[in-house]
């Protein structure tokens, strides 16, 4: 198994506004290593987002290649596309954006509706992933009845109970307080070095991107500075 | 995803019930209509098997026919019996838009032969026989009658005709039941008694041996009177009640007309509701694909919720018209016997919810399964 789990190689994405070309990203390319836990980070409009959506097989480049745990998901279809994705990505969103009439666990099984798992099965990986975020007790609860924190902290179980390859995160604490922020990145930490989970972070905070075991700069769809 | 799907339906109650309100009068509606368009097939169905044939005025039905025909009728080959009536058009004073009576003047002879489908209760035809006045009364309509006029076998009635100048009056002397529950049949004889013998005849039945035979015979009898001063139309029963129905306006024509209307106005009340969800729902649909779900999964859950509204307002709509159009409850003053919610109208009535689920949903969640993950995930609701 190669320690690289994803390649981004030679990636343009160009958006078209009428007749206008815009170039989001150009000739980008990058590897990340399995269990990396990688900050990316830019001002608004360098191109952070495209990536992640790239990332995710929810976006198509325009052009180049980006191989995941050595699959090329470039090119693939819609049908593929969701299917590679139900297995291999887990998404973290900013706005937590978790299904309001359902419950906690429900939120967290609806990725695993589309698995051939048993209800019982079913049942035991969602209360296992509501149990690392430490919402076990909570699992009946609607995402009105939780704070902005406890939603995430769902949103995050529902990445991760497929045990996917790759955790990506769209901002995961832009929308919390500092308190919640910080119980959400402890958790991003945890699920990265004690379940060797790759994730991918989008951020804006300086303090969320130290968290990050490498952070990488995007200006203008380049990359222009790489940390360790 | 069951649960998923039905949670959805119900996530703005407000508009979800008023949408299954709007769906189940429309289809309380339209079951109505189809009740009594089931009905008029059902009576032509009755006849079409039906031994009898009917021999009228070229002209019209309204125009009489002289009583000599009936006897050289009954030497046409292959008629076993014939039978001249008059359609009298009774009503009772006072209701005369409450109650419809098939009110007819007929000879007693072939009574029980021509109408074999019909029943006579007992000692019915030997007291027609008996009484000049004698008329027999379908049950029901005797049942409806004692209800609201308190009429009884035994009684004498006072009637009177839009299309005779005198009065009438009969004796209740027996009942019958058969396929037209609102008719009260009485002696032609006494007709001719009260009209001082005009020697006429309305139209008259003709009972044919085989049912080969009826084309034959139709032809015959009209070769018999051509060129003569009472040309006669004779046809079987079924085209006889198709053209009679046809003589109320075309009704068929309007109650589809209208029923289509309902079937659009139906369609129109559920997109609109659904393209609502959709725009609502336009992360969530992008969030979803994130997780792994497809376009075509996408579009089946929203599908499938438009058709879970459109059948619970098909299951209080139909399901209410079949809750009050049983069998013999309304026959809409006589028009419409077979009055009722049957199994295939009830098919039509959930069919139709179904498609209007189907393409109501449709539109909206193809829209929603191709608009793009990035698309939806950028949008701010």
């Amino acid at each position: 198994m190669s320690d690289v789990l994803v390649e981004v190689a030679g990636v343009t994405k160009e958006y078209r506004r009428d007749d206008q070309a815009i170039t989001v990203l150009e000739q980008l390319s990058l590897t990340i290593p399995r269990g990396d836990f990688l900050a990316l980070m830019g001002p608004s409009g360098s191109g952070k987002t495209t990536l992640l959506n790239l990332l995710a097989g929810i976006d198509q480049p325009t052009a180049g290649r980006i191989t995941v745990d050595n699959k090329v998901i470039t090119g693939l279809g819609e049908g593929a596309l969701a299917k590679w994705r139900s297995r291999t990505t887990g998404f973290i969103f900013q706005l937590y954006n978790l299904i309001p009439v359902l419950t906690a666990y429900e939120n967290v099984e609806l990725p695993l509706l589309l698995t051939s798992l048993s209800r019982a099965e079913r049942r035991q990986h969602v209360m296992h992933a509501l149990d690392i975020v430490g919402l076990a007790d909570r699992a009946k609860h609607f995402p009105r009845q939780l704070s902005g924190g406890q939603e995430q902290r769902v949103s995050i179980a529902r990445a991760i109970v497929v045990d996917p390859l790759l955790l990506l995160a769209d901002e995961p604490t832009g929308d919390l307080d500092a308190k919640s922020a910080e119980e959400i990145l402890t958790l991003l930490q945890r699920l990265n070095r004690e379940f060797r989970k790759t994730i991918v972070m989008v951020t804006h905070d300086p303090k969320a991107a130290a968290r990050a075991s490498r952070t990488l700069h995007l200006e203008k769809g380049k990359l222009v500075e790489a940390a360790a | 995803m069951l649960r998923l799907i039905w949670k959805n339906a119900w996530r703005s109650k407000r508009r979800t019930v008023l949408t299954i309100a709007s769906v189940a009068v429309s289809l309380f509606l339209l079951s109505t209509m189809l009740c009594y368009l089931s009905s008029g097939e059902k009576q032509l169905e009755n006849s079409a098997g039906s031994l009898r044939v009917i021999a009228r005025h070229a002209t019209s039905l309204t125009f009489f026919l002289p009583e000599a025909h009936v006897a050289k009728m009954a030497t046409v080959p292959h008629v076993t019996s014939v039978q001249a009536c008059v359609w009298w058009g009774g009503q009772i004073e006072g209701m005369e838009n409450q109650i419809f009576m098939s009110t007819i003047a007929s000879d007693l002879d072939p009574l029980e032969t021509m109408w074999d489908d019909y029943s006579f209760g007992p000692g019915a035809m030997d007291a027609l026989r008996g009484e000049l006045r004698g008329a027999v009364i379908a049950e029901r309509l005797l049942a409806k009658l004692k209800a609201m006029k308190g009429w009884d076998i035994g009684q004498t009635i006072r009637l009177h005709s839009p299309i005779f100048k005198h009065d009438i009056e009969l004796k209740l002397v027996g009942t019958c039941k058969g396929p037209d529950e609102s008719i009260l049949l009485f002696r032609r004889d006494y007709l001719e008694k009260v009209q001082d013998n005009p020697g006429r005849v309305g139209y008259c039945w003709l009972r044919v041996d085989k049912a080969e035979n009826i084309p034959g015979v139709c032809r015959d009898v009209d070769a018999l009177f051509a060129n003569s001063d009472a040309e006669t139309k004779t046809e079987t029963e079924k085209a006889f009640m198709a053209t009679f129905m046809s003589m109320m306006g075309n009704i068929k024509d309007l109650v589809v007309n209208i029923g289509l209307a309902i079937v659009v106005t139906i369609l129109l009340v559920a997109a609109n509701t659904m393209a609502m969800v959709a725009r609502e729902r336009t992360t969530e649909h992008a969030v979803m694909r994130c997780l792994g779900f497809s376009q075509g999964a996408i579009a089946f859950i929203f599908v499938a919720e438009s058709v879970l509204i459109s059948l619970l307002g098909a299951a209080v709509g139909v399901g209410l018209a079949a809750a009050l159009y049983t069998p013999g409850r309304y026959d809409l003053g006589g028009f419409a016997p077979f009055f009722h919610m049957t199994p295939a109208t009830t098919g039509i009535g959930l069919g139709i919810a179904l498609g209007v689920g189907i393409v109501a949903g449709a539109v909206p969640a193809v829209a929603a399964a191709r608009r793009s993950i990035v698309d939806g995930l950028r949008r701010v609701d």
